[in-house]
């Protein structure tokens, strides 16, 4: 996770570290400095104070001595008040000084310097009370110098004792003050040198990281500043082509409005021509329901005329029937001429003549025979003919119905091609007004395409700038390794 | 056939129709011969027209039980029972029966009718062209002469040949 932070994270890191550090120092020596303090406080408020305290005691008991000798030689009253002053002052420090004394010697010093100090300045007062009594000064001066001064050399010898003693408690004190001062200097010290060495233990640490991930940092931007200069290089070689290729759109964009306006007009041209054809196409409607009226009237006379064809074949049929009549009839007599002739050969020289007269009748028979065999083919000619012609009629009526149909077809074939034509024309409008937009749309596209030219200029140029930044980026990326990794730099 | 080709054919029937009123009388020839030129089993043949009887066309005849070559049946003629024969079948040519329409009458003891298909216009023909058949008997036995029509050698049936060969036949049955 330390991998993927931030310098400044790392920074951060090190420095709030040594903040610690320093602000455990800091307490350290505030703690050092504080018990050194109350180290030096306590030496100078309890053991200085006590040997002050012992020097006031001695004080008190010379001021004692003397406000007692003086008097004891003047006698003024307002002395005595002093003396008690004294005694007061005396015996509050020593109650004081009882309280704040913590060893058994010193609290025992301290009694036996207040049983002494009551002793002495009992035996002052009773002295001081014979001055008040008139005593003679001598004898109050011998007991005075006999009962006081005894008692009080003892005293100050003793307080000299609890003096002494309270001035080995202060340097006592005061040594052992300097050794909390000297242990909590060696403390300071030594977190101090662990700071120093973590601090440079932090630094080096941080030193090693940075350097790596800037040095890895610094060769990816190197690998990236090459992979740039390639796209870079090849940015350029295709703002170069993109160029090329505007240049040739732009080319095509204007063929294709020129194109564009050619079919626009086309289309112009198309819809009137489609108007045009579609008059043609409804007046070609209006012909060819005239033209279909007209083969009605055609079919109507073709029936007619294949009525009167059946009629005709029927008369030829019966004509055919007459002439076969006839036909029997020229047989028979054919054969009553042949029977004749054979009669009349059989009479001899006397049917002779008949003979002629029975060869007439044969021949023409015969002629009226081959006249009905010739009508007769002739009749045929004809019925074949009408069949032929009823047929063909029929053929022709049949043709009839189906142009009739045809005709209907071809009406609304027309119908159908002047609804396709109007149609068409409106799509030709349709076309010539999307011709026309399309011709503003490329007009349009033909600006964008040139502004398009022009950013791939700017493009290519950005792309040179960029290569040469790539460049610049190269060498400070190499320069950074090198402050970076001096000794990886090849 | 177009309405002028009609006409003129109309026209020619009318001159023949007039002339044959107003041309003079033909003579007849004096050595001529009359003969019935017919077609029997495909092949043409003359008859002498004085062999003959008669010549009927289309008359019924009814078939009669009796196994003799060539009978047809029983005709009906000018009032008497006729037996009519296939002449083809006599001629040793292939049974026309169905279409053998016409039948020619020969009146020897009794009447005979020959049936035979197709009849065309008799023929006068001189006597010099009349010719004997002797040495082609074996080809054609019921024939003894041949006439020469319209340049064509045409066998003329010897009638009475034809009777005996019935006769011959009939008596085998």
């Amino acid at each position: 996770m330390a991998s993927t932070w931030t310098f400044g994270r790392k920074l951060a890191l090190g420095m709030a570290a040594m903040a610690v550090l320093t602000l455990v120092l800091a307490l350290v020596a505030a703690v050092a400095l504080r018990e050194v303090i109350s180290a030096k406080d306590a030496v100078i408020a309890k053991n200085a104070q006590l040997l002050i305290d012992a020097r006031k005691l001695e004080g008190f008991g010379l001021e004692r001595m003397g406000t007692v000798r003086a008097y004891l030689l003047t006698g003024d009253e307002n002395l005595l008040g002093s003396v008690r002053l004294i005694r007061q002052k005396y015996s509050d420090l020593v109650t004081d000084m009882d309280t704040r004394v913590t060893t058994a010697a010193e609290r025992q010093a301290l009694k036996r310097l207040a049983e002494e100090a009551t002793v002495q300045f009992d035996t002052g007062d009773s002295v001081a009370a014979m001055r008040r009594t008139a005593a003679d000064i001598p004898v109050v001066g011998k007991a005075f110098q006999e009962r006081v001064v005894p008692i009080s050399n003892v005293l100050r010898t003793h307080l000299a004792e609890f003096i002494k003693l309270e001035e080995s408690n202060l340097e006592n004190a005061t040594r052992r003050a300097s050794e909390t001062a000297s242990k909590a200097t060696m403390t300071v010290i030594a977190l101090a040198a662990v700071a120093v060495l973590s601090a440079a233990l932090l630094a080096f640490i941080l030193t090693r990281l940075l350097s790596r991930q800037i040095g890895a940092a610094v060769q990816r931007m190197q690998s990236s500043s090459s992979e740039l200069q390639a796209a870079a290089n090849q940015q350029t070689t295709g703002a170069k082509e993109q160029v090329a290729s505007m240049t040739e759109i732009s080319t095509t964009m204007r063929q294709l409005l020129a194109t564009s306006k050619q079919i626009a007009d086309s289309s112009q041209g198309v819809a009137r021509i489609a108007d045009g054809t579609s008059e043609a196409a409804q007046r070609g409607e209006q012909t060819v329901q005239r033209a279909q009226a007209e083969v009605a009237t055609i079919r109507t006379q073709v029936d007619l005329v294949v009525e009167h064809m059946l009629d005709l074949g029927r008369k030829s049929q019966q004509i055919g029937g007459i002439l076969a009549i006839i036909n029997e009839l020229a047989e028979q007599t054919n054969i009553l001429a042949i029977n004749a002739t054979i009669e009349a050969a059989g009479a001899g020289d006397a049917g002779k003549r008949f003979s002629v007269v029975a060869d007439e009748i044969r021949k023409l028979a015969d002629r009226v025979a081959g006249s009905t065999r010739e009508i007769h083919g002739l009749t045929d000619q004809i019925r074949a003919a009408v069949n032929t012609a009823v047929m063909a009629t029929e053929s022709g009526s049949k043709a009839v119905d189906a142009g009739t149909r045809q005709f209907a077809e071809v009406t609304a074939v027309f119908r159908q091609i002047s609804e396709l034509l109007r149609n068409t024309t409106e799509a030709a409008r349709e076309i010539e007004l999307s011709t026309r937009q399309q011709s503003t749309a490329v007009e349009q596209t033909n600006v964008a395409v040139a502004n398009v030219a022009q950013s791939a200029r700017e493009a290519e140029a950005s792309s040179s700038q960029v290569l040469q930044t790539v460049a610049e980026l190269t060498s400070l990326s190499r320069e950074l390794t090198q402050l970076v990794q001096p000794r990886r730099q090849t | 056939m177009t309405v002028t080709i009609l006409d003129q054919r109309l026209a020619e029937l009318r001159r023949a129709f007039d002339e044959a009123f107003s041309l003079p009388p033909a003579l007849p020839q004096e050595d001529g011969v009359d003969f019935l030129l017919i077609i029997a089993g495909g092949q043409p043949y003359a008859m002498r027209m004085s062999e003959l009887a008669g010549v009927e066309v289309d008359r019924k005849r009814v078939a009669v039980p009796v196994q003799a070559r060539g009978l047809l049946g029983l005709s009906a003629v000018q009032g008497q029972l006729v037996p009519v024969f296939d002449l083809a079948s006599l001629l040793g040519s292939a049974s026309t029966k169905a279409s053998a329409r016409w039948t020619a009458l020969h009146r020897g003891s009794e009447l005979i009718g020959l049936a035979f298909e197709q009849m065309q216009p008799p023929r006068r023909v001189a006597a010099r062209d009349v010719i004997p058949l002797e040495r082609a008997r074996e080809q054609a036995p019921l024939s003894r002469e041949a006439i020469r029509v319209d340049s064509r050698l045409m066998h003329v049936l010897d009638i009475p040949s034809v009777v005996l060969t019935i006769r011959q036949t009939i008596h085998r049955c």
